[in-house]
């Protein structure tokens, strides 16, 4: 019994790996630890990725460039499809958020490996800043007209405040709400994983 | 739960915007550019060597392509006949000049006889009955400004003719 058992929580700990430590304000203290090299290895796939996918400029495509260029091609058509005619702008940003997630949850699915996904400050801090970042956008884009966006149309003047809030406030939950979307699946499913992976291990080992 | 340890908060969302900054920044600089541009080429070739070439250009270029159309077939037409009537005047001027020179001098000497003879008869007429000038119809006939200077002409000869005439008789 002095085994010490890991529970199914136990996986997603953030630990530090070389020791490299910074203590600002003896409060805050930043670390090289395991999510970061989860967080470079995602890195390191996705520009390999685009490394083999690069052909010099043939015609003819690569096995990696046709991967690379159908998810451009898929990308770009649900990107048109949703923004209309001014889309080319916000293209990287949408492609970056997709290819980092979702490399990101294919590495987690390799045993022995870790979920970078499945920490609240990764998908929930992502989603929040993401929100301001869009936020501040439109501000500096259409300046006062932005507020429209939480008056539905043809509202009668007697029910707008209490439409503003309720709008304002499904504005920001969507923020949070996306990112413990994410969150809240990659930590269940990982957790159910180890459980059953654990007590299937125990159910089938004769000792 | 380990998601809860507030104090590793800080270096999960530093080193999330360190790599995902890169990753953006890469992507923006490297990454697309070379996938859109290869996908652009190859649809731009496929569709040349499909179609021709002819649909970008046939909505753009319809109307300049009509009205230079027009301004050339006009041009043409118009160069054409031009040069044609040209010609035909030329010839006309050289044929004048030359080859029916005599002709055109045959001609103008016969209608010069033809009239004068006219006027000197008529002359001849009014000077010797100038009654009989008035009620003939040789009188409806010639009206005309140049008819006149005929008529002065002519008088004059028929006068030195008549002067000469009478003379000639009585000298001999």
């Amino acid at each position: 019994m002095g085994r010490h058992i890991k529970g199914p929580l136990d996986q997603f700990n953030v630990t530090e790996l070389i020791g490299l430590k910074f203590d600002i304000l003896g409060k805050f203290y930043l670390a090289i630890t395991n999510i970061s090299l989860y967080l470079a290895l995602v890195l390191v796939v996705i520009v390999s990725i685009f490394y083999f996918g690069d052909n010099d400029s043939k015609l003819v495509p690569n096995k990696w460039s046709i991967v690379l260029e159908t998810f451009f091609a898929s990308l770009k058509g649900m990107v048109k499809d949703q923004i209309g005619l001014a889309y080319e702008v916000y293209l990287p940003l949408i492609f970056s958020i997709f290819f980092f997630f979702l490399t990101g949850n294919l590495i987690s699915n390799i045993p022995y490996s870790f979920a970078a996904n499945a920490s609240a400050v990764v998908s929930i801090g992502y989603s929040l800043t993401f929100l301001l970042g869009v936020t501040i956008i439109s501000l500096f884009k259409h300046g006062n007209k932005f507020f429209r966006n939480f008056i539905p149309e043809g509202t009668p003047l007697a029910l707008v405040p209490l439409l503003v809030a309720i709008e304002f406030t499904s504005y920001t939950a969507r923020g949070f709400s996306l990112g413990v979307r994410m969150f809240a699946n990659l930590f269940s499913g990982h957790c159910l994983l180890a459980i059953l992976s654990v007590f299937g291990n125990q159910l089938l080992s004769v000792s | 739960m380990p998601q809860l340890d507030q104090f590793t908060y800080l270096t999960q969302f530093v080193w999330l915007c360190v790599f995902y900054m890169t990753f953006y920044v890469l992507l923006y600089n490297d990454g697309l550019p070379k996938i859109s541009r290869i996908i652009k080429l190859r649809k731009r070739l496929v569709s040349q060597e499909k179609v021709g070439a002819e649909q970008s250009n046939d909505r753009v270029e319809q109307d300049v392509v009509f009205k230079e159309c027009f301004q050339a077939s006009a041009n043409y037409l118009y160069s054409s006949v031009s040069g044609a009537s040209k010609w035909c005047k030329g010839m006309v001027q050289l044929a004048n000049a030359h080859k029916l020179q005599r002709m055109n001098k045959d001609y103008v000497c016969s209608l010069g006889e033809i009239s004068v003879s006219q006027v000197i008869k008529k002359n001849a007429l009014s000077t010797l009955s100038p009654s009989t000038y008035q009620t003939t119809s040789l009188a409806s006939r010639q009206t005309t400004a140049l008819n006149k200077i005929y008529v002065l002409r002519g008088q004059k000869r028929t006068l030195a003719k008549i002067k000469n005439g009478p003379r000639k008789k009585k000298i001999s």
